[in-house]
């Protein structure tokens, strides 16, 4: 077995003591980092950077994977407690995690996306270390027709996602996509919907419409709420068999989906978490009571944005292509360091891709680990009386916009954000789709562009080309599958008011 | 049903007002020089026009049912939004730390917390412990303000 | 959606290039002036506009950590990142800071790049050229297994089927990329207009779909073209540079191939408008200088840089040149505003 000898050669770099300690050093950075709303891996590694250029390759790719998934990790403890994502990854666990902590389940809420990720981090280093040259070749098979495909199969979870009201949702979702195109078109640099403000030429950042639809219209909601719900008690954390038995298949679904969506460069964790939530909100028998606190929809989106994370070092490693702004960051570091990643990086510096692929194994366990003894401390901030955490959010959503950018416009845009996010919660808009049509908007039209440009305007493109061609058919299924479902339920209420 | 304009008409009303809003920038976008596939103006022309229609579905729709709302709450969420506008105004000029502890604790005695010692201790607490963190483990530089930070 | 999850920093790599050449350092003429010498006397705010990580800032990080760590200079350099807009937000905040001699930003070609686009009002002219540091270059590559194996090849090829021959870039239309592969195709005898560029998300996304066969051409950096390069999945057919580049023996220049067009994506150091002589002379010497240290050279070449130093004046002329090279190419492609 090739392979295992590889990954013992790879354990025997990731145990020495030395790097053992830059894997703790790592995932407890990045955890802490991530926590905080806003502050993302990209903020962590980059503060790493200077570290590690004085450090062997293999230990500071171990140091700075660490702190990659450490701080996925931590995003959903404030997306989870808060309501505030700290990491783009981690906004579709907020719509589970979050109710289950409103409900007093924090603890098992924070186990749950602990031992998902556990789950998803593992399975995806898994397929990294078994099938990344294989996956490489899937992952070029993808170009802009077939990211084209994947972002309108993307944007039917809007149908998921929008709760009872599917016209809302829509609005919503449309709403979103508007507000990604905000900025210069990178496709003719012209501007558009930028109202001469050089602040929105490039564009309007994620995470300052994710923490102020989600966070601060929150804020705006519990202000109101006079009763004095203070000192909400943190229920166990630990699982019993039936609850693992129940989140044992989304956990792992999504994890093999989470994984493949973060091969593939022009995807990654955000899109591979809410393709997860969708898929297991429709899979689950339970399905309607997704977004009210179901641990399955703890489960999918953590388990998934976790291997997807994983998942993304394929690209980085085995084609030298970053698949993210996370993953350049550790691109350029690797070359700072002398090391070409790239098809050859296997062959040419085994001790860095096993080094890193064994301190994969080891940092999810060290997480876990380390995590789930702190899950009750962390659940504390919400023992915090209501007129001080209220406050606090605020100050944690303000931090982390301001350290994105550094920007005061950006700040006006959160709380503009905010109020419209409240807006919509009052008028009962479902504020999920905004933030796929957000993340998916932009995206798909420039996939859209690029094929067609590359076609020379023909549309055919879409449907001769077999991936593309599948997943459009998956969509048009999935479409058709939800506009049935309304129509008979619409049927059924008007045969009951009758 | 109260009346004909119910709380979902208007809101739809709103959004067909907001589309038709976009429609018109978005037909003042300029067509790109060179022969391109899809212009600039294209994508969002249909985005307008989808949220329009749907604007229209929306008023056609059975009003489902909001989330009530008490009036008493109404002034502490005014109260919130102001007290914002004001933190991030002054963010600035008087610095991260300054600002933050001051808001921390307005708001936390407006909102109804007594212990006026406690409130200040965890207030500078917090103020002060994240603009350390941000600054020394993070390499953040918060606005300083007229503090020697 | 901005700087998102997507934005991969093409500059990262642009900047990590290149194994360095020869390298002349350059002497700065630096002699002080009439007013006598000028010497900062507080910190110097050291600004890259974009995010962390990028070309910029790896640029303004490093020569901050060398000159800080040097014996030239006594100030420290702490460096902002004013991110947004392609760079418009920190040359707005350095253009309202004329005539404040303790302000810098790096530089490179988005600087007139950028407001030829429209999207910024400042452009090279409302700042103060310090010094041109150093130099990266562009290369024109195919998939493995395509039938080009030369520069000739591949112009030929888009004139014969300008619309149906697809060249990926990494840069926005319009922006370096484009220009690199249309000034060439222009200096090909090909019209400028009748490259099919196709803007991906960075170096690394053009690449692959050159690989897949989702596009028949990529134009791109150095860096970024390396590991696809070392592993047979794409074919280099030419280099915009002057001489051959050291991670590239084998792919000739454009120039040799007898396409009269050269290329460098440079970067470099200016400061607000309304410096004085002697301030600007103190900068100059200061960055010539850097330029010298072995603690420079250690980090240049680990960067993979390439020193392409020049002073003040030189600057100011190669940015002019630069500047009208750009829009002739941009009108070339019809794309001049």
């Amino acid at each position: 077995m090739d392979i295992l000898n590889q990954l013992a050669g790879g354990f025997a770099v990731a145990l020495t003591p030395e790097n053992l300690l830059y894997v703790l050093i790592g995932v407890l950075v990045g955890t802490i980092v991530g926590m905080l709303p806003g502050l993302g891996p990209m903020a962590a590694i980059a503060l790493m950077m200077p570290i590690v250029f004085s450090m062997e390759p293999a230990s500071a790719m171990i140091l700075l994977a660490g702190v990659y998934y450490g701080a996925i990790f931590g995003g959903s403890t404030s997306s989870i407690l808060l309501n505030a994502p700290g990491v783009a990854g981690t906004v579709a666990t907020s719509f589970d995690g979050y109710p289950m902590a409103r409900q007093g389940l924090a603890g098992k809420a924070l186990a749950i996306a602990a031992i998902a990720s556990f789950v998803g981090g593992t399975v995806g280093v898994v397929g990294l270390m078994i099938v990344a040259p294989q996956l490489a070749r899937f992952a070029i098979g993808f170009g802009p027709a077939e990211y084209f495909a994947l972002m309108v199969l993307g944007l039917t979870a809007v149908a998921s996602l929008s709760g009872k009201n599917l016209t809302k949702g829509m609005i919503a979702a449309v709403f979103g996509v508007m507000v990604s195109l905000v900025g210069i078109d990178r496709q003719t640099s012209i501007l558009r919907f930028s109202f001469d403000l050089p602040e929105l030429y490039s564009g309007i950042d994620f995470l300052v419409v994710a923490l102020g639809v989600f966070a601060l219209a929150e804020v705006f909601r519990l202000v109101r709420q006079r009763q004095n719900d203070d000192g909400k008690s943190i229920t166990s954390l630990r699982l019993n068999r039936s609850e693992l038995a129940s989140i044992t298949p989304p956990m792992t679904r999504t994890s093999v989906l989470g994984f493949f969506t973060g091969v593939l460069p022009g995807a990654g964790a955000t899109i591979a978490s809410f393709l997860g939530y969708a898929m297991e909100k429709r899979i689950a028998k339970d399905g309607e009571s997704f977004g009210s606190g179901n641990p399955k929809g703890v489960a999918a989106p953590e388990a998934a944005n976790n291997a997807a994370a994983v998942g993304s070092f394929v690209p980085l490693m085995t084609l030298g292509v970053p698949g993210s702004g996370t993953t350049a960051l550790l691109l350029g570091a690797l070359l700072v360091l002398g090391v070409t990643p790239g098809p050859l990086l296997m062959t040419e510096r085994p001790d860095v891709f096993w080094g890193v692929v064994a301190s994969m194994y080891v940092g999810n366990l060290v997480l876990l680990i380390l995590n789930l003894p702190l899950i009750p401390l962390f659940a504390r901030i919400l023992r915090m009386p209501k007129a001080m955490l209220l406050p606090l959010i605020v100050v944690f959503c303000v931090i982390g916009v301001y350290a994105l950018s550094f920007s005061v416009f950006d700040l006006w845009l959160l709380l503009g954000f905010g109020v419209i996010g409240y807006g919509m919660r009052v008028a009962g808009f479902p504020a999920a789709p905004l933030i796929l049509g957000l993340i998916l908007g932009s995206l798909m039209e420039r996939a859209a562009r690029q094929a067609l440009q590359i076609s020379g305007g023909d549309w055919s493109v879409f449907v001769t080309k077999p991936i593309s061609a599948t997943l459009l058919g998956i969509a048009a299924v999935s479409v058709g599958l939800t506009v049935l479902s309304h129509l008979r339920r619409r049927r059924e209420r008007v045969l009951v008011s009758s | 049903m109260r009346s004909i304009m119910t709380g979902q008409r208007l809101v739809a009303i709103a959004i067909a007002l907001f589309s038709v809003g976009y429609l018109v920038i978005a037909f003042r976008i300029p067509d790109f020089a060179l022969e391109v596939s899809m212009q600039p103006a294209t994508f969002p022309k249909v985005l307008g026009l989808s949220m329009l229609v749907l604007s229209g579905l929306l008023f056609l729709q059975r009003p489902t049912a909001a989330e009530p709302t008490s009036e008493p709450g109404r002034r502490d969420a005014i109260v919130m939004l102001i007290s914002m506008v004001f933190y991030i105004a002054l963010l600035v000029p008087l610095g991260f730390a300054l600002t933050t502890a001051v808001y921390l604790f307005a708001m936390a005695f407006y909102l109804g917390y007594r212990r006026h010692w406690v409130n200040a201790a965890v207030a500078i607490g917090i103020a002060a412990g994240l603009h350390a963190t941000l600054a020394y483990a993070l390499g953040i530089t918060l606005p300083s303000g007229p503090l020697p930070l | 959606m901005r700087r998102g999850m997507f934005q991969i920093t093409a500059a990262t790599a642009a900047a990590l290039t290149l194994v360095c050449a020869a390298c002349s350092g350059g002497t700065a003429s630096g002699s002080a002036d009439d007013d006598g010498p000028w010497a900062p006397t507080g910190s110097i705010e050291y600004i890259a506009p974009a995010g962390a990580g990028g070309g910029w800032d790896t640029l303004a990080r490093t020569s901050a950590n060398v000159l800080e760590g040097s014996d030239l200079i006594d100030v420290r350099l702490p460096v902002t990142n004013m991110e947004g807009g392609g760079g418009s937000i920190g040359w707005s905040h350095v253009a309202s800071k004329e005539s404040d001699p303790h302000t810098l930003f790096v530089t490179s070609p988005p600087i007139i790049l950028v407001p030829l686009s429209g999207a910024s009002p400042h452009d090279h002219t409302d700042f103060t050229p310090i010094a041109r540091l150093i130099a990266d270059y562009s290369v024109y590559g195919v998939a493995a297994d395509s039938d080009i194996q030369t520069a000739e090849d591949l112009f030929a090829e888009i004139a014969a089927d300008p619309r149906g021959f697809s060249i990926g870039g990494g840069s926005a239309v319009g922006s370096m990329d484009h220009i690199a592969i249309a000034g060439a195709a222009g200096a090909a005898g090909v019209s400028a207009a009748d490259v099919n560029y196709i803007s991906f998300e960075g170096g690394g996304e053009a690449l692959l779909a050159t690989v897949g066969g989702h596009t028949d051409a990529v134009v791109t950096d150095v860096a970024s073209a390396i590991p696809l390069v070392a592993s047979g999945d794409v074919r280099i057919v030419a280099v915009s540079s002057e001489e051959r580049v050291e991670a590239l023996p084998d792919v000739p220049t454009l120039q040799e191939s007898g396409i009269d067009f050269t290329f460098d994506i440079w970067r470099g150091v200016m400061g607000p408008a309304g410096l004085t002589d002697a301030q600007v002379a103190y900068y100059e010497q200061l960055f010539a200088d850097m330029l010298e240290l072995d603690t420079w050279a250690t980090e240049r070449d680990r960067l993979g840089w390439d020193d392409a130093y020049m002073d003040s004046a030189e600057f100011g002329v190669f940015l002019d040149e630069q500047s009208t090279q750009f829009e002739s190419i941009l009108t070339d492609i019809g794309l001049s505003s």
